[in-house]
């Protein structure tokens, strides 16, 4: 198994409350395979997310990535990991809005040690004619294509994707699960989509249904749909 | 309001903001309040002093004795006294004893008991350097005395042993005074002058100088007068003066700029903070808080930062400002009741943050919360629009890391430009001292030496004839005075041709002879006062013996450093003011044990003490210079370490957003805050020509006040060190923020978009 998780909890503490992020939650994804986690809000899919792409970690269990615990590495191990091996895509972009299109890109690919050609990703968005614009000046549809454009740049082994269509219309959201799968296909890039839109599901191998912190049930897809015949 | 409780929380959060712009208003205000009493203070021990003593205007020696003092004091309106001194050699040490005076310069007991025959009272520098006491004994020509205390002299304020010295050397030369009877029975004078105050306070004192000398010309009383010197532009006597008044303007001028910068600062920090708590402002409006209220609130900060500083700064003010005044004061012995605080000063101290802080700040506040209470809601300020110079910037191929650094620095101009004028002035302050100091030591070893270039001067009181012994070259020095200037004291001097003591150079560096009848060489310092060039004809008028006027052609500038003054051949000069073929009044030479001929008084000087004296005070002068430096740097690191930490409170979702892809600790901080370096060499760079323009300008003072002419001199090491300072302040402020960035969180990013 490319993903491991086992058996991972994480409660956070604020003054004398705690609030449990995930209980015991335990997963598996095999490599080039897309996982969708489904789950209402505060069920704690994030919280996992965070903790497989090494920017928080879990207070007990373990996750391991291609074979490695990554709950043992330290702070800037950690660092290397998420540099090398981790794309992430948020559901608000966050693209650094002094900078160009091309710009933000380029600020992961000059980090990567094999980033893929810059025009190869622009063409493979659809942001060729747009790489000199400042994010303000793209809808949000196209903003989100720029920040799948800079996490799959370094062509990653892992791409994390939290809500990323939460604030997309249909069809943006459609062109931008098609781009998702596309790069899985053509680069084997193991995906993990978190959303609670049931239908989006559909285009993934194994889905995960998420309730107050732990995983209640695994579905596998044996044929799952491209993500153009998603409809909801 | 609730978010009044939020002040002092945000202030600790930022607290290296905070507590880096409180330090520079606390030296302002402690700049301020002390220098300014330190002024006040010293301005009334002056006067005070100039009272007590009745300090001459005007001091001359004649020939002759002036007969009836008393007449001749009724008829202009004066009072005269005679003022004798003998000079007491020991041991290379020189103190000139003085007879007591009764009614103009009277001595100003500083310590000890009040003089009576058989005691003597010297100068506490005197005292102070050659370990003397009171009670000591003391020899003065041949007889003991015992020192019954210290005294001020009014004609010796600054005290040192020629007229002409610029720099004071208590070791090796002091004042004392001794009773009338005990001088006119112990001891010859060697000198006898006239003091004169002046009575008619409607006139000035030239022109009632002018007065006096016309009366004794036509009684002829006196004949002869030498030194005619009006206290004004007596070193001895004014030296304190100059140095009050530029106390003052120090005082007033360095605070203010420092206050200035610390307006910049606040307002740039303000902004940030409003940006930051944009959202919560919305919440607010839209629950019907006024925006005079939050105006209110955010001027708390300036508030708080003002009170502190002010309070902080004027309190060490009044601390430390005695202490400024017992060293003033060592150097320039008065007497002094006690220092006294001026409330004037003290008030302004405290009122002058506020005068600049608040204002300004509530533009700043008030400027930013113009926006709707929407826009403020939807944070829109945090997502700027990019401006045209952004947009129109195309970066093709260069590095990332280029490209980043001038996003960055358009993205904040006002930053830039503030570090970089900032910047700019800490390089003139840190660079000026070092200027001045390596110039002076220029003029002094090789400027001076090498165009004076002789070790004795043999001074005789009145032009002789004798031959001129062998080692030795005559010249004589007359005291004129152009109708282009009146005020200012011109040496004509008469040299040897082809002199091998004094070398002249024009503007190349070629050298000049009076080597006609006819050569009249100026000095530079003359062209600009006197409004000459080669060519010009100058009329002068001889001042001290005979008032004749002669008009000289002048055939070429010396930029040598030499003072206000004339070159022309020996006998030229003899028959222009009408004295016999071969006459000289000085011998210049090499030697220090010349055959003079007994029957002919005369004074010798070593030139050797007085380079000797300057390097003294060039060590008290690099006391200064450093101390200069260390307060350029600590405000250099302030300045920096606030932008820096503005930049990373600025860029905090970026950060986070960078920790998240695994841009490593030091890359981070290199994009975040390298950045910043711009505005610092930048700033440095443009720092470099006014540093040059304003040390002129010093320097040209100092030239000006010494009659002297030299440009500075400028070793680009000096620039290399400072610039290394500067930079090296730099990294520190890096470092600083350091601890800053690594604490940013990456949870940071993911908290936006949540819920
Ligand atoms: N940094 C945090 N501090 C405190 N509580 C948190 C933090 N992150 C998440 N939580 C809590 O953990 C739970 C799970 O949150 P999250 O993983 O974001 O849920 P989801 O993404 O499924 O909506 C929630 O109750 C949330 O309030
Ligand atoms: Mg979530």
């Amino acid at each position: 198994m490319f993903i491991q998780v086992d058996r991972a909890t994480k409660r956070y503490k604020s003054g004398d409350v705690e609030t449990i992020g995930i209980q015991q939650a335990t997963l598996e994804l095999a490599k080039g395979d897309i996982g969708v986690i489904l789950g209402p809000s505060g069920s704690g899919k994030s919280t996992l997310l965070n903790m497989i792409g090494g920017i928080d970690r879990v207070d007990s269990g373990k996750i391991i990535i291609n074979g490695i615990n990554i709950c043992a590495m330290h702070e800037k191990e950690l660092t290397e990991y998420r540099r090398k091996q981790v794309g992430f895509i948020f559901q608000a972009y966050h693209l650094i809005s002094h900078l160009t299109v091309q710009e933000n890109i380029e600020m992961i690919s000059q980090i990567s040690e094999n980033p893929l050609p810059m025009d190869h990703v622009l063409s493979a968005v659809g942001l060729t004619d747009k790489a000199n614009r400042f994010p303000r000046e793209l809808s949000g549809g196209e903003q989100q294509r720029v920040a799948i454009a800079r996490s799959v740049i370094k062509n990653p082994q892992v791409l994390l994707c939290d809500e990323i269509t939460g604030a997309l219309d249909y069809a943006s959201s459609i062109q931008v699960l098609e781009m998702i799968q596309e790069i899985n296909r053509t680069y084997g890039t193991t995906v993990l989509l978190i959303t609670h839109n049931q239908a989006i599901a559909a285009m993934a191998n194994n889905v995960y249904q998420f309730r107050s912190g732990e995983v209640t049930e695994v579905r596998t897809n044996s044929q799952p749909v491209d993500a153009r015949g998603i409809v909801w | 309001m609730v978010l009044n409780n939020a002040v002092w929380r945000t202030i600790k959060e930022q607290k290296g903001q905070y507590v880096g712009l409180i330090l520079i208003i606390i030296l302002a205000c402690f700049g301020f309040v002390s220098f300014g009493m330190l002024g006040t203070n010293l301005q009334t021990v002056c006067d005070a002093y100039a009272k007590q003593t009745v300090q001459e205007d005007l001091q001359f020696e004649t020939m002759q004795s002036l007969g009836d003092l008393r007449a001749i004091g009724d008829a202009v309106h004066a009072t005269i006294e005679e003022s004798r001194s003998y000079d007491e050699v020991f041991e290379g040490r020189t103190l000139r004893v003085f007879s007591e005076n009764h009614s103009v310069n009277r001595p100003a007991l500083l310590e000890g008991t009040p003089l009576s025959d058989g005691h003597i009272l010297i100068d506490p520098q005197y005292a102070k350097s050659n370990t003397l006491r009171i009670g000591d004994p003391l020899t003065v020509a041949g007889k003991h005395f015992e020192i019954a205390g210290f005294v001020a002299l009014a004609d010796y304020t600054y005290i040192t042993k020629n007229a002409s010295d610029l720099i004071n050397d208590s070791k090796s030369f002091g004042v004392a005074v001794i009773t009338r009877n005990d001088f006119s029975a112990n001891v010859q004078a060697d000198s006898i002058r006239y003091v004169v105050k002046f009575l008619d306070g409607s006139k000035d004192v030239f022109t009632q100088g002018a007065l006096l000398k016309k009366y004794l010309r036509e009684h002829r009383i006196g004949i002869d007068y030498a030194n005619w010197s009006y206290a004004l532009n007596n070193a001895r006597i004014n030296t304190p003066v100059l140095k009050t008044k530029s106390v003052k303007a120090f005082s007033a001028v360095m605070p203010i700029m420092l206050l200035l910068a610390s307006c910049v600062m606040i307002g740039l920090i303000v902004r940030r903070l409003i940006k930051t708590q944009a959202g919560q402002i919305g919440t607010l409006y839209a629950l019907g808080y006024r925006k005079s209220e939050l105006i209110r609130h955010y001027l708390r900060y300036p508030l708080v930062i003002s009170v502190v500083g002010a309070v902080v700064g004027t309190i060490l003010g009044i601390w430390v400002y005695p202490t400024l005044l017992i060293y003033y004061l060592a150097y320039f012995p008065m007497p002094i009741e006690s220092a006294t605080l001026v409330p004037g000063i003290i008030a302004w101290g405290l009122i002058l943050p506020f005068m600049l802080l608040i204002p300004f700040s509530f533009f700043v506040i008030w400027n930013i919360l113009k926006s709707s209470p929407i826009s403020l809601m939807r944070g829109e300020m945090s997502v700027r629009k990019p401006s045209w110079l952004e947009r129109s910037l195309k970066l093709g191929k260069v590095s990332f890391s280029l490209k980043f650094m001038l996003r960055e620095q358009l993205r904040s101009l006002p930053q830039l430009f503030f570090l970089m004028v900032a910047i700019a002035f800490v390089t003139v302050f840190l660079n000026v001292g070092m200027i001045i100091k390596h110039s002076f030591d220029a003029l002094a070893s090789e400027g001076i030496k090498s165009t004076f270039d002789y070790q004795y001067e043999y001074l005789f009181k009145q032009p002789i004839q004798s031959p001129v012994p062998s080692g030795t070259e005559p010249l004589d020095v007359v005291f004129v005075q152009s109708d282009q200037n009146k005020q200012q004291q011109i040496e004509l001097i008469g040299i040897q041709e082809r002199s091998s003591f004094i070398h002249l150079l024009d503007g190349e560096g070629n050298p000049l002879d009076v080597d006609h009848q006819d050569a009249v060489i100026l000095s530079k310092s003359l062209v600009k006062s006197l409004h000459a060039d080669v060519g010009s004809f100058i009329t002068f008028t001889e001042t001290n013996v005979t008032d004749k006027s002669f008009t000289l052609k002048v055939t070429a500038i010396t930029t040598s450093p030499t003072g206000a003054q004339v070159f022309v051949p020996l006998a030229t000069l003899n028959q222009i003011v009408g004295l016999p073929f071969g006459s000289y009044a000085v011998l210049i030479s090499n030697y220090g044990n010349v055959p003079v001929s007994k029957d002919q008084r005369y004074t010798m000087r070593s030139l050797h003490e007085s380079s000797g004296n300057m390097q003294n005070m060039l060590q008290q002068v690099m006391a200064a210079v450093y101390v200069m430096m260390f307060v350029s740097i600590l405000i250099a690191l302030v300045l920096i370490y606030v932008i820096a930490s503005i930049t990373v409170q600025e860029n905090q979702a970026q950060i986070s957003l960078m920790k998240v892809f695994g841009y490593r600790m030091h890359e981070i901080k290199s994009m975040i805050l390298n950045p910043s370096g711009v505005g610092v060499v930048l700033g440095y760079m443009l720092g470099i020509p006014v540093t040059l323009y304003v040390t002129q300008g010093v320097y040209q003072q100092i030239m000006d006040s010494m009659n002297l002419t030299m440009s500075i001199q400028v070793n680009g090491w000096y620039f290399l060190v400072g610039f290394v300072l500067v930079y090296g302040t730099f990294e520190c402020s890096k470092l600083m923020c350091i601890s800053r960035i690594s604490r940013v969180s990456m949870s940071e990013t993911l908290m936006v978009g949540r819920e």
